[in-house]
């Protein structure tokens, strides 16, 4: 029933408006069954009201959402095989825990009996068999979120939407329950669609993510292929930390793109896609690849290389930063890992080079 | 508050200065109750403790005819109205856009800025020409059916009522839907429930302290009018009218001063009697309140 | 990994995720909408409507026991040229005059209960201001008479305790007493109006205003007074045209001269002046809108909304 061949969710030109603002513009999606799929992107970005469409509580402006290959788009929330997790507040504050956890089955009429077993195995799945009796307002933020998640598994709907699950919670318990939702959709195997714009969370859960931003969705891939190999500079720009030039072509050799910089020039491989000469561009490397070498080291032969005014350096704990400044006024960042002691390598305003392998570099056609 | 310890007496004082104005309020009231049980009526010199001039009240056929009327009256405004603030509230949080929440909230708030008489004397107009507009339509077309819907009796008074009350049970309902958060039905929709099934199981037992209160305030305020009533009502009598013509004609008797400080007794008992409910239930809803707003962040 | 589940439907119960064919979401949206605009709907035929024909009324013909549809300035000259218009305009000072003792009194203790008692317990000293509310309006009004009567309560009080050697004859029959029952009668609603309108002063500005050590009155003109404005201006308003047009007031406590807007349009009613009733609502409305937008200009009232957004 659930193969990973399935789709789950199908979206196409989807859009919605309300009044003049565009929340979300054209997006197409498709999501497998089984998948643990995230989307992410900052906050404002429309992640919310794609999430909101799927479950059915907002109608679509354009577009059409098949859920399990059914056209569901203008079916209300009961009406689809998806069961939604809010951020908070979304307890019923007047029922216990098991009452709340049991409401769905209470609409489904099963016999009373049914319930309770069903409730029971359920909580004890969340991990929350001692607290069947309590009224929501006296659980913590971690409590709540499960007992949400158990008000929705135990429909065992075929998709389960998460909206910001664990934005209420801090930082330590936010780690922890986002190994726990892994685990649990990889032992129940119905399909996850998470949304949040932590970065952190969304690569310990994804198995498949997809940015949004400004109402579009700029592109879909693994965590790794959007962490090492992202398509658009957005993507290079709000995932891990690199450095991105932006430039023209001036000119193609082969595969190889020449970018001007105005106060460099890259060679940079073209992977595939097909600039145009004269064409704005960004390159971007990742700032772990990014070397600082002293005055007077000497460049390996392919290593892209430029000269730079040495900034500070910012100790992150495992890493830590240089920051440098470019002929052009930009800032360079290199990323190390931090080496007891010695924080502080290079002097300030010296001029240095940095250097990085130029295989390593990404062109950003848009 | 520091300040409060730092300056006491200040604090006290300000308190004494807002039941002083409490209790000025309520003085008339109070000094009417007082004088309906004297033997002797108002300006006497001695009191006389007596229940005599309550005795009256119950056999006058002309007042429990009265009475009828005005808790018919009551009754139907409660049952029409309150659904209809309560439908207007839902309506002004579920819209999205600022238009329809301005056209919402000035269309039923603006009732309270029409004093009585004006509103009275305008739907009086205005139901008369419906009728006169109904009677000719009648007679053009030869069916007659419709020809009384509008004349002045239960149905003008009962629009003249509603309108009158349905500020308050909006801003009643409005004001205690504030403390619901939309994610719940939104969840419990997401769980299989109808719309319907969201409002009577979820939403509704949130907000049923304030749905009653404004029935209770609904109740006390259309027994209580006059203006408008009286203008709209047709030929029939109702509580308020009785004793406005008594008050005006024999001034104030004995019996008006009785009449008065039963009906006085009775909404302040009604009303008393919801402070107190609320004084204890909105202890535990705050406390409720407090918890869901600030839960421990840890596991 | 893997695992077979029973699908929704089959869970033994009845199956309540099956679709719903679009004709019927059709009209069940449809229903909805017609609900939710019922109380819209009616707010416009029976409130917004007779109001807005007034105007159209008050230019008809009166004719022995109703009126006929015409066009004639009759009723405005009726109003504006006669002691009408002096009625009316001494009307509105007296309500000025009760706007303005109503907020001394009142406004004081909207501000006490929302700086000074904690938030949990504000609400239950505001529900204290409507149980005078809560009692007819007639029998408030009418047991103000012996309460200020020439033997009333308040004479017969001041004579035994020897502050006055007269009763006061000043207070009932005459414009002072309509001032008395309108504070009397609308105080509540000034403190009700301030609890609202304060919510737009958020505490920590006190502490603030504590810290810089700006004296009290600075406080209040400076800061409590430009963000409570709103909510002051629309209790104010509602104060001025109740007193207008409340006929109940000057009826049992004014004397001769007392007459308000209200008074005149129930008298022209009663006299079967229909069209002259119409003149003096539309009158009313007229004064009520001007002031509203006078508001809305200065303040933008809106705002007093906010606390329940
Ligand atoms: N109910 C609404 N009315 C008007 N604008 C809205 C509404 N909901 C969201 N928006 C707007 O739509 C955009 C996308 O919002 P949202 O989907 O909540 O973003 P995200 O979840 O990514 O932070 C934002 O600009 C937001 O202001
Ligand atoms: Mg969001």
């Amino acid at each position: 029933m659930n193969q990973k061949n399935d789709i789950a969710v199908q979206v196409s030109g989807l859009a919605k408006n309300y009044g003049a603002v565009q929340a979300l513009r054209g997006v197409d999606l498709t999501i497998g069954a089984g998948e643990y799929f995230v989307l992410l992107g900052p906050s404002g970005g429309g992640k919310t009201t794609l999430l909101r469409l799927l479950g059915g509580f907002i109608r679509p402006t354009a577009g059409q959402i098949l859920l399990h290959g059914r056209d569901v788009s203008e079916q209300p929330p009961n009406r689809r095989p998806t069961s939604m997790v809010f951020q908070s507040f979304a307890l019923f504050p007047h029922m216990t825990v098991a009452q709340n956890v049991g409401y769905g089955l209470r609409l489904r009429r099963l016999p009373k009996a049914e319930i309770a077993a069903r409730v029971d195995a359920m909580l004890e799945m969340v991990g929350l068999k001692d607290l069947a009796d309590r009224m929501p307002h006296a659980l913590s933020g971690g409590q709540q979120q499960r007992v949400q998640l158990g008000r929705s598994l135990v429909l065992e709907a075929d998709i389960l939407l998460l909206d910001e699950p664990l934005a209420a919670l801090d930082a330590k318990l936010r780690k922890d329950m986002c190994l726990e939702l892994k685990h649990l959709q990889e032992q129940i195997g119905i399909t996850f669609v998470h949304v949040t714009h932590n970065q952190e969370e969304a690569m310990t859960v994804a198995d498949n993510m997809a940015i949004i931003a400004d109402g579009v969705l700029v592109e879909t891939g693994t965590a790794q292929d959007l962490y090492e190999n992202p398509q658009a500079r957005f993507t290079a720009d709000f995932i891990g930390e690199n450095n991105i030039f932006d430039g023209r072509v001036s000119g193609l050799t082969g595969s190889g793109v020449e970018i001007d910089l105005g106060f460099a020039k890259f060679t940079v491989d073209a992977q595939g896609q097909t600039p145009r000469v004269s064409d704005m561009v960004s390159v971007s490397i990742r700032s772990e690849l990014v070397r600082v070498l002293g005055p007077g080291e000497a460049p390996e032969a392919l290593l892209q290389t430029v000269p730079a005014t040495y900034g500070e350096a910012v100790y992150l704990g495992l890493a830590t930063s240089h920051v440098a400044k470019l002929a052009n006024g930009d800032n360079i960042v290199a990323r190390h890992v931090s080496r007891g002691g010695t924080s502080d390598d290079f002097e300030a305003e010296a001029p240095l080079t940095y250097a990085w392998p130029r295989t390593q570099m990404r062109l950003h056609l848009s | 508050m520091g300040d409060d310890y730092t300056r006491l007496w200040t604090y006290r004082l300000k308190w004494l200065y807002t039941l002083l104005v409490v209790f000025t309020l309520m003085l008339p009231v109070f000094y009417v109750i007082y004088i309906s049980f004297n033997q002797n009526g108002f300006g006497a010199r001695d009191y006389v403790f007596t229940f005599e001039w309550y005795s009256g009240i119950f056999t006058d056929l002309l007042l429990m005819n009265a009475l009828g009327n005005t808790m018919l009256l009551a009754a139907i405004t409660t049952v029409l109205a309150v659904p209809l603030g309560l439908i207007a509230a839902k309506f002004y949080k579920a819209t999205g856009t600022d238009r329809a929440k301005l056209l919402t909230v000035s269309l039923l708030l603006s009732p309270l800025f029409v004093p009585a008489d004006i509103l009275g004397s305008a739907l009086l107009v205005f139901f008369k020409n419906l009728n006169i507009a109904c009677a000719t339509a009648g007679e053009w077309l030869g069916v007659s059916w419709f020809e009384t819907w509008f004349e002045l009796g239960y149905f003008s008074a009962l629009v003249g009522l509603i309108i009158y009350t349905i500020p308050y049970i909006f801003v009643v309902i409005l004001i205690t839907m504030g403390r619901y958060k939309e994610q719940q039905s939104e969840a419990a929709r997401s769980c299989g429930a109808t719309a319907w099934q969201a409002f009577y199981q979820i939403e509704f037992p949130q907000i049923r302290a304030g749905v009653f209160s404004a029935c209770a305030f609904t109740v006390i305020l259309s027994f209580n009018e006059y203006t408008r009533t009286s203008l709209l009502k047709g030929g029939y009598d109702t509580i308020t009218s009785v004793l406005i013509s008594q008050m005006l004609n024999e001034g104030m008797s004995e019996q008006s001063y009785a009449m008065s400080s039963l009906i006085s007794f009775i909404a302040i008992a009604v009303i008393g009697s919801i402070i107190i409910y609320t004084l204890v239930h909105t202890d535990r809803l705050e406390r409720e309140a407090r918890a869901k707003a600030q839960p421990v962040m840890s596991s | 990994m893997i695992k077979v589940r029973p699908q929704l439907g089959g869970m033994g119960g009845s199956d309540i995720t099956a679709p719903i064919p679009a004709s019927r979401l059709r009209w069940q949206r449809g229903l909805s909408r017609a609900l939710f605009l019922l109380p819209i709907i009616f707010m416009m035929v029976f409130f917004a409507l007779p109001l807005a024909l007034t105007v159209v009324w008050s230019v008809f013909e009166r004719t022995m026991f109703w009126m006929k549809p015409g066009f004639t300035l009759f009723s405005y000259e009726n109003f504006f040229f006669s002691a009408r218009l002096d009625n009316f305009l001494s009307s509105m000072m007296h309500s000025s005059v009760s706007v303005v003792v109503s907020f001394v009194l009142g406004f004081p203790i909207a501000v006490f209960i929302r700086r000074r008692i904690p938030q949990v317990a504000q609400h239950r000293v505001i529900l204290l201001f409507i149980l005078p509310f809560m009692v007819s309006e007639i029998i408030r009004i009418f047991a103000l008479r012996p309460v200020l009567q020439r033997t009333g309560l308040v004479n017969t009080v001041l004579l035994e305790l020897g502050v006055i050697t007269e009763p006061i004859t000043a207070i009932l029959y005459t414009p002072m007493g309509v001032i008395i029952g309108e504070v009397m009668s609308f105080l509540p609603f000034i403190v009700f109006a301030g609890f609202l309108a304060m919510e737009a002063v958020p505490k920590y500005i006190f502490e603030i205003c504590d810290d810089l050590g700006a004296p009290r009155h600075r406080v209040f003109i400076d800061v409590i007074l430009p963000l409570a404005a709103p909510g002051i201006f629309a209790g104010g308003v509602f104060i001025f045209v109740n007193g207008l047009g409340v006929a109940l007031l000057p009826n049992i406590l004014g004397g001769p001269g007392a007459v308000n807007a209200g008074l005149i349009a129930t008298q022209a009613i009663a006299a079967l002046d229909f069209p002259l009733a119409m003149a003096v609502s539309a009158i009313m409305m007229a004064t009520l809108l001007a002031l509203l937008y006078l508001g809305h200009r200065l303040f933008n009232l809106t705002r007093i909304l906010s606390p329940i957004n």
